[in-house]
């Protein structure tokens, strides 16, 4: 009774979230900016924790949450890392001691 | 029940992230793209994890789940605010709809180099050059650069008028000083200040001669301060700036190396001309 419900609904989430990874990849071609496409990155990570999650669903090895959880750590020191390249500026020289 | 419960959490935060995600993609500004992506990322990728917990419940999955959701929650926020504030400084223009910006006179706004923007244009070549502007530097290529404006002046029997510029904004930056230290860092500045200013002093006699020699009539300006608002000044229509390829205005003491090339770039100042070797000068156009 639950098995076909169970996995249309797993294909749906599935859909959805290939389409948000579309939006998310699409903004991170356009730009127009630098920090755009940062911040497209940074849900693009959310969404690798999401499909990771998926992934636990579709394959049933609980091992993918962890692989879960070590993308949202990666997402966020990119994020970070990237938040401090914007603010001081890619292109200026660098600063003297 | 738990398949039932587990689908409608899956489906709510794929739906949930799918919105961030379109918001990601409409919204018209850095700033609200952020706003977008970093709330409803999360709420959509927690959501999903618990869906996930519903499908596999045990207790080993609801604890990593439950920790994973709660580092989003810690995390998210501060990776969201991070990067607003990164753009905010850096100069992401904001939506031209915007009718209050708060942040407004709080943090200092940097001036963004915007890949789409119109303002960024290479002039290649003005239909008339009614002046040519020397900026004058101290360092290697400034031989080249003299040597180049001179003739364009001659060329197109126009003035030459030179630049003197003492980038104040450099030298007067000389780090941090130690506890009782204010003094010494003030009599540094002098110092620097002196000294360029004894640089462009040589300097304007070497270009004096070589104007006088090619019969060029030549004027000079001198201004301390930081030269990119200056530069920008002098380029009206019609004039033709040449700049040294390796010299600064800092007149080589302010002990780091200052590429003019990358400095001008950075701030939309367009050069006519590709680099073609290493001591070729820079050419702007008005």
């Amino acid at each position: 009774m639950g098995g076909t419900l169970f996995a249309a609904g797993v294909a749906i989430s599935g859909i959805l979230l290939f389409a948000a990874m579309l939006c998310a990849g699409l903004r991170i071609i356009r730009g127009p900016s630098g920090p755009d496409r940062v911040v497209a990155l940074d849900l693009l990570g959310l969404l690798g924790v999401a499909a990771a999650g998926m992934a636990v669903v579709v394959s049933g090895s609980v091992a993918f949450v962890d692989i879960a959880l070590g993308v949202a750590l990666i997402g966020f020191l990119a994020t970070v890392a990237f938040a401090g390249f914007i603010e001081r500026g890619s292109i200026e020289e660098e600063e003297g001691p | 029940m738990m398949a039932l419960l587990s689908v409608a959490f899956l489906i709510a935060g794929a739906g949930l992230c799918l919105i961030a995600a379109l918001g990601i993609l409409r919204l018209p500004d850095f700033f609200m793209r952020m706003h977008a992506a970093t709330k409803a990322g999360v709420v959509g990728c927690g959501l999903l994890l618990v869906g996930v917990a519903f499908a596999e419940p045990s207790a080993g999955t609801w604890i990593k789940v439950t920790i994973a959701i709660a580092f989003l929650l810690l995390t998210q926020p501060i990776a969201g605010h991070l990067l607003a504030r990164a753009g905010y400084v850096a100069g992401v223009p904001l939506w031209g709809g915007t009718r209050e910006d708060q942040l407004e006179g709080e943090l200092q706004r940097g001036d963004f180099d915007h890949p789409a923007s119109a303002v960024f244009r290479r002039k290649t070549m003005n239909h008339k050059i009614e002046k040519v502007v020397l900026g004058i530097a101290s360092g290697p290529g400034m031989d080249a650069a003299i040597t180049h404006a001179v003739a364009m002046a001659k060329a197109h029997q126009v003035d030459l008028a030179g630049l003197a510029i003492i980038d104040t904004k450099t030298l007067h930056d000389v780090g941090p000083v130690p506890i009782g230290g204010n003094y010494y860092a003030k009599e540094l500045r002098n110092t620097l200040t002196a000294g360029a200013r004894r640089r462009v002093a040589e300097t304007v006699e070497v270009v004096e001669e070589a104007a006088t020699q090619a019969g060029v009539r030549f004027g000079l300006y001198v201004e301390e301060g930081d030269p990119i608002p200056i530069l920008r000044d002098r380029l009206t229509d019609g004039v033709a700036l040449v700049l040294s390829r390796q010299a600064w205005f800092d007149h080589g003491l302010a002990g780091k190396k200052i590429a003019p090339m990358s400095k001008l770039t950075r701030h939309r100042i367009a050069p006519a001309s590709e680099p073609r070797e290493d001591d070729a000068p820079i050419v702007v156009f008005g």
